[in-house]
């Protein structure tokens, strides 16, 4: 019997780097390739072929930049817009009688077809005469993240115990207050998570910006520009560049968590 | 409502919940001082009418008053009353002296003030040295008395309480019943609770309000609802009764009696209740006597025995009589073993006068 359990538990952890593998080895080869220096797509042949020329290369590209600093700044107004939408269902959530409705309804989105979303969306706007501009990107974007976004607050606000936002009440505080004092401190986690998911989301969405977006194109949109324009290889250095990117800012995430996790065991409000 | 003495008034009080009538047409007075639990099964509205008095919920119908003050509209924290919740609802990110404080700051005292004050409490409730604990890591027992302390410091003349011992297990929960009355005592403040535990309420209480369905049934000390109670409700909620239902007729005495099943019994002559009217006779299982001196009574029977339940300080004794009335009795231990007992014909007996009886309500 215990043979085997030792046998399944290898199968187990073979299935999950097999998955695992799967899923990370398109973006490292990516990664790996961008050192590559001739125009070819292939793994240098040495170790000394290895070569950053492609990165250097990337920065001089002058409509990058641009894109980049589109996509972020789309990104924060996502997450700020997309993180109060979540805190208000969070607080209306508690409140409602009839929860799985409103649930069903801020998880709707997810539903439609990204495609079908974008081009009813430019239509929209057409018909209301809002031209397409970065504010019509935000707002395809935040139809996007909300409804992920909402899940993670929602989540964190029903751990909230009932009776905690009744007691701050009773005690004197006043919704305000109770709001700071108890419901904050207490969701902080899931509405940061649900800043995130909407900055996160809203970073590597391109089906709506490409329908939405106005003169200056997002860094998705560059991406696919460079795809489709038959580019040189310095779109590999890009897409390891955004890699790179992402697991740094992973990685300071989790530590900053972890940290922070220690930390609140005798923080005092 | 110019009554000094009567700090909570219900009247005619009606709170719906869409199709639901959780509270029906309430009216209450809650003395100054007293200790008074609302009893009742789940779903009686035992809750929802503490939390009316406590500004959590508004009454579709009627008027509350506390402290002689319409209240109607007055929410939670400007009302007078204070609430230890179902569950305690303890601040979790907080510490124990962060929790017992909280609602000091807003009476306008500094933050020394409010250290001193919380200490202090700690103090009262046994627990000094705990001021920085996060509360996550105490037990039931500890919580139960940090959320006491968070409502008692801010010196209410009320305190609400809903069910309160509830989270806890049976050792522990003997000695909190105990150790609240003594709070009550000490405070002299007014303690309004909830429970569905009858043992609970009994112990604690000056008075108990029985609501069954949203409707007030009685409200009583404990000894008068045990001994004199007005429904069938609640003569069958607290303790245990054996309920024998019958008609009351006119002996050739004149005296009034109930024959049920074929059985007639000797009942007391005063009381609410006419010849002829449908009626249960309230029998308590300790009233009743087993053996020799059972035969002196006005009412004794003999019965055949079908079972003894022991029970540590006494034993229950389940008895059939000829008209197959079933009557539970309760005795001292000492007198009686399973074995011996079961199946044997036995003579028992009580004295009308210990008993009740009700007129039969029908159902409205």
């Amino acid at each position: 019997m215990k043979k085997r359990a030792i046998v399944l538990k290898i199968l187990l952890w073979v299935f999950t780097a097999i998955i695992l593998l799967f899923i990370f080895l398109p973006s490292f080869y990516l990664l790996i390739i961008s050192f590559e220096p001739s125009e070819m797509e292939r793994v240098p042949k040495t170790l000394s072929d290895f070569s950053i020329k492609w990165y250097i290369r990337l920065f001089q590209k002058h409509r990058l930049p641009a894109a980049i600093k589109q996509s972020v700044m789309i990104g924060i107004f996502t997450a700020l817009i997309t993180a109060c939408l979540s805190l208000l269902s969070g607080l209306a959530y508690r409140r409602l009688r009839s929860k799985s409705y409103f649930l069903g309804l801020l998880i709707f989105p997810i539903f439609v077809p990204g495609i079908i979303c974008a081009i009813s969306l430019a239509v929209f706007f057409k018909m209301i005469h809002l031209s397409a501009s970065m504010l019509t990107v935000i707002f395809g974007h935040v139809l996007y993240s909300l409804p992920y976004a909402a899940i993670v607050t929602l989540v964190s606000f029903s751990g909230l115990q009932e009776g905690v936002i009744e007691a701050a009440r009773d005690l004197g505080a006043s919704g305000l207050r109770a709001f700071k004092d108890v419901i904050f401190p207490l969701t902080r986690g899931g509405i940061f998570g649900g800043a995130l998911f909407g900055f996160l989301l809203s970073l590597n969405e391109f089906i709506r910006a490409y329908f939405l977006s106005g003169w200056q194109e997002t860094l998705p949109m560059y991406m696919y520009g460079q795809m489709k324009g038959g580019a040189d290889a310095s779109i590999y250095s890009l897409a390891g560049f955004i890699l790179s990117v992402s697991i740094l800012l992973l990685i300071i995430i989790m530590v900053y968590f972890s940290v922070v996790r220690s930390k609140s065991r005798s923080v005092s409000y | 409502m110019a009554n000094n003495d009567i700090d909570i008034c219900l009247r005619n009080v009606n709170k719906r919940f869409g199709d639901i009538v959780a509270v029906d047409d309430l009216s209450l007075e809650i003395r100054k001082g007293e200790f008074l639990t609302i009893l009742g099964p789940s779903g009686s509205g035992k809750t929802t009418t503490l939390r009316l008095i406590g500004g959590f919920e508004a009454p579709n119908r009627g008027e509350i008053y506390i402290q002689g003050k319409l209240s109607n509209d007055i929410p939670p924290h400007k009302r007078s009353t204070r609430t230890v919740f179902q569950g305690l609802a303890l601040f979790p990110h907080m510490n124990v002296g962060e929790n017992i404080e909280y609602g000091l700051q807003f009476q306008g005292m500094s933050k020394t003030e409010r250290r001193v004050k919380s200490l202090q409490a700690l103090s009262l409730i046994d627990l000094e040295g705990l001021y920085d604990r996060k509360v996550t890591t105490l037990s039931g027992g500890q919580k139960q008395r940090i959320a006491l302390a968070r409502a008692l410091v801010t010196q209410p003349p009320i305190l609400l309480l809903d069910e309160p011992l509830g989270a806890l297990d049976e050792k522990l929960r003997e000695r909190m019943q105990a150790e609240l009355k003594n709070l009550h005592y000490k405070l002299g403040i007014t303690f309004v609770a909830v429970t569905h535990n009858q043992e609970e309420a009994l112990t604690m209480s000056d008075r108990i309000a029985i609501v069954n369905r949203g409707r007030l049934e009685q409200v009583a000390t404990p000894k008068d609802l045990y001994e004199y109670p007005k429904t069938e409700f609640v003569a069958d909620f607290i303790g245990v009764a054996n309920i024998i239902v019958g008609i009351l007729f006119e002996d050739k005495k004149g005296m009034k009696r109930l024959r049920s099943e074929g059985v007639e019994y000797a009942v007391p002559q005063q009381g609410d209740y006419e010849i002829g009217d449908e009626a249960l006779l309230v029998v308590r299982p300790e009233k009743v006597e087993i053996g020799k001196k059972a035969a002196e009574y006005n009412n004794s029977f003999v019965a055949e025995v079908t079972n003894v339940l022991y029970k540590g300080s006494c034993s229950e004794v389940y008895v059939v009589l000829a008209n197959s009335q079933e009557l539970r009795i309760r005795v001292e231990s000492k007198s009686f073993l399973q074995g011996e007992f079961t199946k044997r014909a036995v003579t028992i007996g009580w004295n009308e006068e210990d008993t009740v009886v009700l007129k039969k309500q029908h159902a409205t």
